[in-house]
C-alpha cells in the first residue's frame, strides 16, 4: 500500500532559496509548482497494439505576484540554475521596492484520497497489451457489422511540490488510469461510432470495476444501436438522462459559469446569485476532489492548498463557486481547493474536480415510468458553454424516444442545446442511482482531469436539435 | 543540451537499428491586460525531445522534457522497451533525405527585438479603445499580446539531419455587451508573421461588432434554411474534414472519403489546398515531422477529391510515397495532417453573399463541435450556433440558442457560394454558404 506521504521533488532548501529569489523585488506573494509527472500510452487499432509511448514531464513554474499583477515563468529543468533564473525572470517582471526575506516552510499533512491496489509499473506492458486485445476481440464478436475497433489504456503518476512565500509546504502524488475502447459499425454506407470508458485514480484495478471484455462489448452494442437508428428529432422535448456521464450536463450548463474568475469578472450569469433560488429543490450539487478513488480527486490543489467538498446549490439554493488563490483573495472568500493546471507550463485557474448533481428521492425507473413523450439519453459525448450567456450544447451518444412511459425506437446525432440557467429550473426529477464518468475538461487553452456525475433525471424541456422536424415526423 | 549526433550514436551501440529525434524548442512570451493593469505576464523557454526507435521492426516511442544527456538516454531506452510490445511490420522505416527542401522565410526579427514595454503598452491601448467604442460594452474581459518562437529540428539515423526556425506575435481582445439582463461576449484575434502587420484597433473592432452583433439574440422557430459560415467557423469545419482526408483514416475505415478519389465530393466552388509556403498561416515549413519535403497540394479541386495526405508508415502501407504531412507534438505518436491549409477565397464580397439570401442564417459562433458535434465518420454534423437571421437579403436580428444539423456531404455539395473574405486563424478560411440545414429553435 501507499506510503502515506509523497515526496518533496526537490530539497525543501532550495525550494526556500527560489522563493527568496521570487520575492527579491518586493513582491507580495511567491510560489513555485514542481512537477514530475509519468504517462504510459499503449494505443490498439486494427486488432493490433500500433503505439507504445512512455512520456517524462518535469519541470518547474514559479509564480510571482504584486498587485494585481502575475508573473510566471516555467522551466523544464530542476536543476538549481535554472529555478532560480526562473525566480529571477518572474521576479525581473513586477517592480517594487527590493527586500530581503525570510521564508520558513511548514510541511503540509496531505491525506491519501485514492488509495492504489495496483501500481503501473507491477504489471507488464505486455499483459497490458493483452487487456487491450480481449477488448478487441469480444467487439468484433458482437455484431459482423463492426469494422473497427480503438482501444487505449493511459497511465500516469503525477508527483507535485508545491511551495510559497506565506509557508506553505505539499506534497502530492495522484495516480490516474483511463481505459477506453471505441467501436465503428458500418451499414449501407452509414457510419456509427460507439464507445465506454473507465477512469479513476486507481491503478489496474480500474478493470476489476469493468473488465476489458465488458468494455469492448459496451462499445459494439453502442455502435450496431447507432449504425441502426433513425435521425433525432428536433424541437423542444422532456428528456430524461441516465445517471453517470451525463453529468457533463451540470458540468457544461452551469459548472463553469460557477467557477469564480468569471464571477469576479461579472462574466457569469450566477454573478450575485448567493442565497437565491436558482433550481428546483430536487437539485443539490457539488464539487468534490475528496471522493475516494474518483477520476478528478488529489489530495492538494495545484497551488498547495487541500482539496474539500464545496456545495455549490443546496435544494436549489446557490451556496457557493469553486476558487484558486488569486479569486479568493480578491472575492474575500475561504480557499476551495479548486486552483488547478495542466502542468507546470501553465498557471493555476479555478477549475472543476468531481463534480456533481446529488442524489434525491425518485427511482429511476419511476421517473422514466412517468414521462408519457420524450428523448431518453442514454450516454452523452462532451459539451461546450458560453459561460457569459449561459448557452450550451451537448451531444447525445445513445438516445431512445420515450412513448407513454416507455424506451421506443433508438434515434442518432441528437444534439441538447440551452441555456444553464433555465435548464437548471427545469430539472424536475432526481432519483437516487449517483455514478460518475471520467473526462478531460478543458478551459484557457488547460486540459484537466474531471469527473462528472449525476443520478438519473428528468429535464421538463430542453431544444434537442436534430435533423428530423417533429411535426414531420408525426405526420409521417 | 544533449547533442543528438551522439545520441544517434549511442542508440545504435544499444543495438537500435533505426533512430528518430524530433526537438522543440520555444520561447514564449505573453502579457493579459484587464482593467487597467498587466494581469499576467509569462515568459518562459520550453524544450521537449521525443525519440522514436525502430527494434526488430517493430516501432517505440518516448519522449522528455528532460534534454539533458541522462534524459535523453532514459527516453532512448524506453523507447526501445516499447518497441517490444508493438506489433512488427515490414513496412516501418523512418525516411531516407532524397530531393530538396524548399525555403521557407517565417522568421521576423521585429518580434524579437520589441521591446517588452511596447507590447504591455499595446495590450492597455487595446483595452482603452474597446471601452469608448460603444455604450454597451460593459466590461472588457481581457486584451493580450504575446510573442513566439519555435525551433524544430529533425534528425535520424538515415541522414535527415534539418532544423526550421519561425515565429510570430498574436493579439487578441474579449469584450462583453449588455443590454439590462442580456450578456453577450465577443472576440477578435489576429496572428501575424510580424509585429509591425498587428492591427490592434482593428480586432477591438472584430470583438466589438461581434458582441454587438449578436446581443439580445433569440431562438428562432425551427425550419430548414440556408447557412453562411463565417472565416473563424468555417475554419473548424474544415479542419475537421481535413483530419479524415488521410492515408491512414481511409486505410482505417474511419474517412467519410474512402473510395472517393477522383469523384465529385463538393460544389465546384471548393478548393482546399494545404500549402506550407503560406507565411499567413501558424504550419508554414519546409518539412514534416519526419523531415520529409513539404510540397503545395491540393486535397480537393474544383469540388473533386484529389488526394489523401501521408506519413511514411501510411503511405508505404498504400505502395505510395510519403506527401510530407507527418505531423507530432512531443507528446504525441505521428499521424498525418494538413500543415498550413486554405480555402480557395471567391470573387463575392461577404455582404453580396448576404445581399444574395433570401432566408438563411449567418453563423457566428458554434459550440460542441469538436466535443462530438461533428463525427469525421458519419459526417453527421449537429452543433449549438449564434449569429444573425437573414430574409431577403437583410440582417433581421440576433439569433442564439439554436443548433444547425445536417451531413457534411450535403453541406460540401449544397456549397452555391464561397466569399472572398479569406481569414487565417488556424487556417485559411473566407465565409461560405450553403444551401439547406435544419435550423432547431422555439
Amino acid at each position: 500500500m501507499v506510503s502515506g506521504k509523497a515526496k518533496c521533488i526537490v530539497p525543501e532548501e532550495l525550494l526556500k532559496k527560489v522563493l527568496k529569489t521570487a520575492m527579491l523585488s518586493g513582491a507580495d506573494f511567491a510560489e513555485v509548482f514542481v512537477e514530475d509527472t509519468s504517462t504510459e500510452t499503449l494505443t490498439m487499432e486494427d486488432g493490433k497494439i500500433e503505439n507504445v509511448n512512455s512520456g517524462r514531464d518535469r519541470g518547474a513554474g514559479v509564480r510571482v505576484v504584486k498587485g494585481e499583477t502575475s508573473s510566471y515563468c516555467y522551466t523544464d529543468s530542476l536543476e538549481e540554475k535554472a529555478l532560480l533564473e526562473a525566480a529571477r525572470t518572474a521576479a525581473g517582471a513586477v517592480s517594487g521596492a527590493r527586500g530581503e526575506y525570510t521564508i520558513d516552510l511548514t510541511r503540509r499533512e496531505v491525506p491519501v484520497i485514492s488509495p492504489i491496489a495496483q501500481y503501473p509499473w507491477e504489471t507488464t506492458k505486455a499483459v497490458k497489451a493483452d487487456l487491450l486485445l480481449r477488448a478487441d476481440k469480444v467487439a468484433r464478436a458482437y455484431d459482423p457489422l463492426i469494422r473497427q475497433v480503438t482501444g487505449a489504456l493511459l497511465e500516469i503518476v503525477r508527483n507535485t511540490t508545491i511551495a510559497n512565500s506565506e509557508g506553505v509546504l505539499a506534497a502530492d502524488s495522484v495516480i490516474r488510469s483511463r481505459f477506453n475502447v471505441g467501436a465503428l459499425a458500418a451499414k449501407n454506407g452509414v457510419m456509427q461510432t460507439g464507445s465506454a470508458t473507465i477512469g479513476k485514480t486507481r491503478g489496474l484495478e480500474i478493470l476489476d470495476i469493468k473488465t476489458p471484455e465488458d468494455l469492448g462489448k459496451e462499445a459494439a452494442r453502442q455502435a450496431i444501436v447507432n449504425v441502426h437508428a433513425r435521425p433525432a428529432p428536433s424541437g423542444p422535448m422532456t428528456v430524461v438522462m441516465t445517471n453517470g456521464w451525463g453529468g457533463v450536463l451540470f458540468h457544461e450548463a452551469c459548472g463553469h459559469s460557477l467557477e469564480a474568475d468569471g464571477i469576479l469578472r461579472g462574466s457569469s450569469v450566477f454573478a450575485g446569485k448567493i442565497g437565491q433560488k436558482v433550481a428546483n429543490e430536487c437539485v443539490t450539487a457539488v464539487d468534490d476532489p475528496t471522493i475516494p478513488n474518483e477520476w478528478g480527486s488529489f489530495g492538494v490543489d495545484d497551488e498547495g492548498n487541500p482539496g474539500k467538498r464545496t456545495v455549490l446549490i443546496e435544494n436549489g439554493i446557490l451556496r457557493s463557486y469553486m476558487y484558486d488563490r488569486k479569486n479568493a483573495i480578491k472575492g474575500k472568500h475561504e480557499f476551495t481547493g479548486n486552483g488547478r493546471r495542466q502542468s507546470y507550463r501553465y498557471i493555476a485557474i479555478p477549475r472543476m474536480t468531481n463534480t456533481f448533481i446529488a442524489p434525491h428521492n425518485s427511482k429511476a425507473e419511476d421517473i422514466l415510468a412517468d414521462t408519457p413523450d420524450g428523448l431518453y439519453a442514454k450516454g452523452l459525448r462532451g459539451g461546450q458553454v458560453n459561460s457569459a450567456t449561459g448557452d450550451f450544447v451537448f451531444n447525445v451518444s445513445e438516445a431512445y424516444l420515450i412513448k407513454n412511459g416507455k424506451l421506443g425506437d433508438a434515434v442518432r446525432g441528437a444534439t441538447l442545446v440551452g441555456n444553464g440557467l433555465t435548464t437548471l429550473g427545469e430539472i424536475d426529477a432526481v432519483a437516487n442511482d449517483l455514478d460518475f464518468g471520467p473526462g478531460n475538461c478543458g478551459k484557457g487553452g488547460q486540459s484537466v482531469p474531471a469527473a462528472c456525475g449525476q443520478p438519473a433525471l428528468r429535464i421538463r424541456r430542453i431544444t434537442v436539435g436534430g435533423t428530423q422536424r417533429r411535426s414531420a415526423e408525426r405526420r409521417g | 543540451m544533449v547533442d543528438l549526433k551522439s545520441l544517434l550514436d549511442y542508440a545504435s551501440s544499444l543495438g537500435v537499428r533505426e533512430t528518430e529525434l524530433y526537438l522543440e524548442e520555444s520561447n514564449n512570451w505573453g502579457c493579459r491586460v484587464y482593467e487597467g493593469e498587466v494581469e499576467n505576464l509569462q515568459a518562459s523557454q520550453g524544450r521537449g525531445l521525443g525519440v522514436r526507435v525502430i527494434v526488430d521492426k517493430a516501432l517505440g516511442i518516448a519522449y522528455t522534457s528532460d534534454v539533458s544527456e541522462e534524459g535523453a538516454r532514459e527516453a532512448l531506452s524506453r523507447a526501445a522497451e516499447n518497441a517490444r510490445i508493438s506489433v512488427p511490420d515490414e513496412l516501418r522505416a523512418f525516411y531516407a533525405p532524397e530531393g530538396e527542401y524548399p525555403t521557407i522565410d517565417a522568421w521576423s526579427q521585429d518580434i524579437v527585438d520589441t521591446p517588452a514595454e511596447t507590447k504591455i503598452r499595446m495590450a492597455l491601448r487595446m483595452e482603452a479603445m474597446a471601452k469608448q467604442k460603444d455604450s454597451r460594452i460593459r466590461k472588457v474581459l481581457g486584451t493580450t499580446v504575446g510573442t513566439n518562437s519555435r525551433s524544430v529540428t529533425v534528425v535520424n539515423s538515415k541522414g535527415v539531419n534539418v532544423s526550421f526556425k519561425s515565429n510570430g506575435a498574436s493579439i487578441s481582445c474579449h469584450v462583453l455587451a449588455s443590454d439590462n439582463e442580456v450578456m453577450q461576449p465577443g472576440n477578435g484575434v489576429q496572428f501575424s508573421r510580424s509585429f509591425a502587420a498587428l492591427n490592434p484597433e482593428k480586432v477591438v473592432d472584430e470583438a466589438v461588432q461581434k458582441a454587438l452583433s449578436l446581443l439580445g439574440g433569440k431562438p428562432v422557430e425551427s425550419q430548414d434554411a440556408s447557412v453562411i459560415f463565417s472565416p473563424e467557423i468555417s475554419a473548424v469545419i474544415w479542419q475537421m474534414l481535413a483530419a479524415t482526408l488521410t492515408g491512414e483514416a481511409v486505410q482505417k475505415k474511419r474517412s467519410m472519403f474512402a473510395g472517393k478519389l477522383g469523384q465529385k465530393v463538393a460544389s465546384e466552388l471548393v478548393s482546399l489546398i494545404d500549402d506550407p509556403f503560406a507565411v499567413e498561416g501558424h504550419g508554414a515549413s519546409p518539412f514534416d515531422a519526419e523531415g520529409v519535403p513539404r510540397k503545395k497540394m491540393a486535397l480537393i479541386e474544383d469540388g473533386v477529391l484529389k488526394a489523401f495526405m501521408y506519413d511514411c508508415y501510411s503511405a508505404a502501407k498504400d505502395g505510395v510515397k510519403s506527401t510530407g504531412h507527418a505531423s507530432r507534438r512531443v507528446q504525441t505518436a505521428v499521424q498525418a495532417a494538413p500543415c498550413n491549409l486554405y480555402l480557395k477565397p471567391g470573387t463575392l464580397s461577404l455582404e453580396e453573399v448576404v445581399a444574395t439570401t433570401k432566408n438563411g442564417f449567418l453563423v457566428m459562433d458554434v459550440s460542441g463541435i469538436t466535443v462530438g458535434g461533428l463525427n469525421p465518420v458519419s459526417g453527421d454534423l449537429s452543433v449549438g450556433a449564434a449569429g444573425r437571421w437573414i430574409t431577403d437579403g437583410q440582417f433581421v436580428g440576433p439569433v442564439r440558442e439554436v443548433t444547425i444539423a445536417g451531413n457534411l456531404k450535403d453541406i460540401l455539395l449544397g456549397i452555391d457560394a464561397v466569399a472572398s473574405d479569406l481569414k487565417w486563424t488556424n487556417m485559411g478560411t473566407p465565409s461560405f454558404r450553403t444551401a439547406k440545414m435544419a435550423v432547431s429553435g422555439k
